[in-house]
């Protein structure tokens, strides 16, 4: 299910529409979603693509991201790398503390993202994003909402 | 006469010098596009394969611990199973 399909009680509004994924704002929330739209993200467009989206949150004062991955089919350990490391441990300045994601149904690519969260737990074991609340939804309306 | 016909050629030529010009700049994007393609479809095709390499480390991970405790119940050591 995509926001194509799935029955939302909220509003979005797209803001940014990059060539792999599309950046809304939740109306009345101070809550972004990030929705990849193809099924793999390149590192370097994956990395424009979040720079991109932090100016986005910063001018919006969004403290929660949703990032709705259901369409990617390839896990990449670098890019997840990057986000952990850098983009969260910068946008924790900008007040973004909560991030929701939602997943692909397929098990190699969830095994992937939990082997790889991993080993960015063990090498990276003083990193702000431990501070942040971190959750994994089914669903984009249970995301946003919980 | 003449005159006006080397001024249609020069005209002609530089029309056409233009138009390799244009033809070439096309060439050039078209390929450098279809080098950043390339080269995206192999960061997908390593990201793939690496993907694909974990899952099978971990599922012999999983195996070898499943063996690992069939030998103790095999053995009744119901103790060493936690």
């Amino acid at each position: 299910m995509t926001t194509d399909t799935e029955q939302l009680s909220s509003s979005l509004k797209e803001v940014y529409a990059h060539k792999h994924a599309k950046v809304s704002l939740v109306e009345g929330k101070p809550v972004a979603v990030i929705e990849a739209t193809s099924n793999y993200i390149p590192i370097e467009e994956f990395q424009d693509l979040f720079n991109k989206a932090g100016e986005i949150i910063k001018e919006n004062g969004v403290t929660k991201l949703v990032f709705d991955k259901r369409k990617l089919t390839v896990f990449h350990q670098p890019s997840m790398e990057w986000y952990f490391t850098d983009w969260k441990e910068h946008m924790f300045d900008a007040g973004l503390k909560t991030h929701r994601k939602i997943l692909p149904n397929n098990t190699v690519f969830q095994e992937s993202v939990r082997i790889g969260r991993e080993k960015i737990d063990d090498e990276n074991p003083n990193l702000r994003y431990h501070k942040m609340d971190i959750q994994y939804k089914n669903t984009l309306q249970e995301a946003i909402d919980q | 006469m003449a005159d006006k016909a080397i001024e249609t050629l020069k005209k002609e030529l530089e029309q056409s010098k233009e138009e390799v010009r244009s033809l070439r700049n096309n060439y050039e994007n078209q390929v450098a596009e279809l080098r950043e393609e390339i080269g995206y479809l192999k960061e997908q095709l390593y990201a793939q394969q690496s993907m694909l390499q974990t899952a099978i480390s971990h599922a012999d991970k999983i195996s070898k611990e499943l063996k690992g405790i069939k030998k103790k119940v095999d053995k009744g050591d119901f103790q060493g199973i936690h």
